[in-house]
């Protein structure tokens, strides 16, 4: 009886550690990706790498941010009047992908959050973005400039 | 300076890097024609790396231990029903851990002995207070273009204001190679000025310059390359980015 116990635990024991490493082969990941290039090109570039990442590890099983401060702002700036940049933005928010901007770079720039830039809100401003890169790779985000 | 012997207080000083950006400049070539003081130099920051390495590795061993001391438990006492479920137990939570937490498992073997005191004699630049409320910046510059110096130099300013607002104690140092290192260049720099005002404005500030770029200019284009005071000249710059990311630094490109 304790042998079948046993053997049964054991079945289950290893079904358990397999189970779990086996669902999605790339496990959780912690991403952060920077942008402070202006060129459009690039910038779009980027939007697809992201697309990518998120299709190859699932985006249930992702924590994904996107870093603007200097010219990387132009990117929002895009999206307000370019539907295909939009579109990709908007795609990229509802997967989870959260869009954060640089307080320096709005007030440096002198532009206004709600006019200038596409569906920023208030939550989304970081007081600095270079500190906030520092802050989220502290946390073990992995460091992406595209 | 060269011609005199240098103090022990001052290599200390040096290693530990509480010099200023002249002193340390001066050091540097102090150092560099001193191949005594270079050994001690050498010596002084393998014990420094060896007491860092001493604290940082006992949060990576649990990790590394978790899978052997489970293997054991489970073959040796396989008959009893209360091992089991403890190893069942373990089991999921070991599955668990190692699903959610996998970059944290990968990151691991990085803190082993082998690798981070491999660069013990040629680590030329002299930071690391490790606590825990300390924040660590390396900023990499690869682009000699104006526009785009005089942005990364204000992205480097405002973010040592935001820490001095905030009281966070942070370092930040700024790695030029490539077409980058146009900025530190005495005689070319557009911003050669501003350099020197943010070095002595800013003592946690500290501008790098790569070696392998400084001699592949000389030896493709015959130039001898001149640094604005209170560069600090490091072997590699891609070698250091890696040191940097091992020490824990957070690695920005701009």
């Amino acid at each position: 009886m304790k042998k079948l116990l046993a053997v049964v635990l054991m079945a289950v024991f290893g079904l358990g550690v397999m189970g779990v490493s086996v669902a999605g082969s790339y496990g959780k990941q912690k991403v952060v990706y920077h942008v402070n290039y202006k060129q459009e090109k690039r910038q779009i570039g980027a939007l697809r790498n992201i697309q990518n990442h998120i299709n190859a590890v699932g985006a249930e099983n992702m924590d994904l941010r996107v870093v603007m401060h200097s010219g990387g702002y132009t990117l929002l700036k895009r999206a307000n009047n370019d539907p295909n940049i939009q579109g990709k933005i908007i795609s990229l928010k509802k997967q989870g992908v959260k869009f954060q901007i640089c307080a320096n770079t709005l007030r440096g720039k002198k532009l206004n959050y709600k006019n200038d830039l596409f569906d920023v809100d208030k939550s989304d401003i970081v007081p600095s973005g270079v500190a906030e890169l520092a802050h989220l790779e502290s946390m073990g985000f992995a460091y992406i400039r595209p | 300076m060269s011609n005199q012997k240098i103090s022990d207080e001052f290599i200390s000083a040096f290693v530990d890097d509480q010099l200023t950006s002249e002193e340390k400049a001066e050091a540097y070539q102090a150092i560099h024609n001193d191949s005594e003081a270079n050994t001690r130099v050498c010596d002084l920051r393998k014990i420094r790396d060896l007491l860092q390495l001493a604290y940082k590795t006992p949060p990576v061993l649990p990790v590394c231990s978790t899978r052997p001391k489970q293997k054991s438990l489970f073959s040796g006492n396989i008959a009893a029903g209360i091992a089991a479920g403890v190893a069942l137990v373990l089991g999921v939570s070991l599955g668990f851990q190692l699903n959610s937490d996998s970059s944290h498992v990968a990151s691991a073997p990085v803190d082993t002995g082998v690798r981070t005191a491999a660069y013990t004699s040629d680590d030329n630049t002299s930071t690391m207070v490790a606590t825990s409320g300390q924040v660590n910046i390396l900023i990499q510059l690869n682009s000699g273009d104006r526009a785009h110096i005089e942005e990364s130099l204000n992205e480097v300013e405002s973010v040592l204001n935001y820490y001095r607002e905030i009281g966070q104690s942070a370092r930040v140092e700024v790695i030029t190679n490539g077409d980058g290192l146009t900025l530190l260049r005495k005689d070319i720099s557009p911003f050669a000025e501003r350099v020197k005002s943010m070095q002595r404005e800013y003592d946690n500030l500290t501008f790098v310059a790569c070696q392998n770029t400084i001699n592949r200019l000389n030896a493709e284009q015959g130039i001898t390359v001149q640094l604005i005071p209170g560069t600090v000249v490091i072997d590699s710059a891609v070698a250091q980015i890696m040191r940097r990311q091992q020490q824990g630094w957070a690695y920005i490109q701009v």
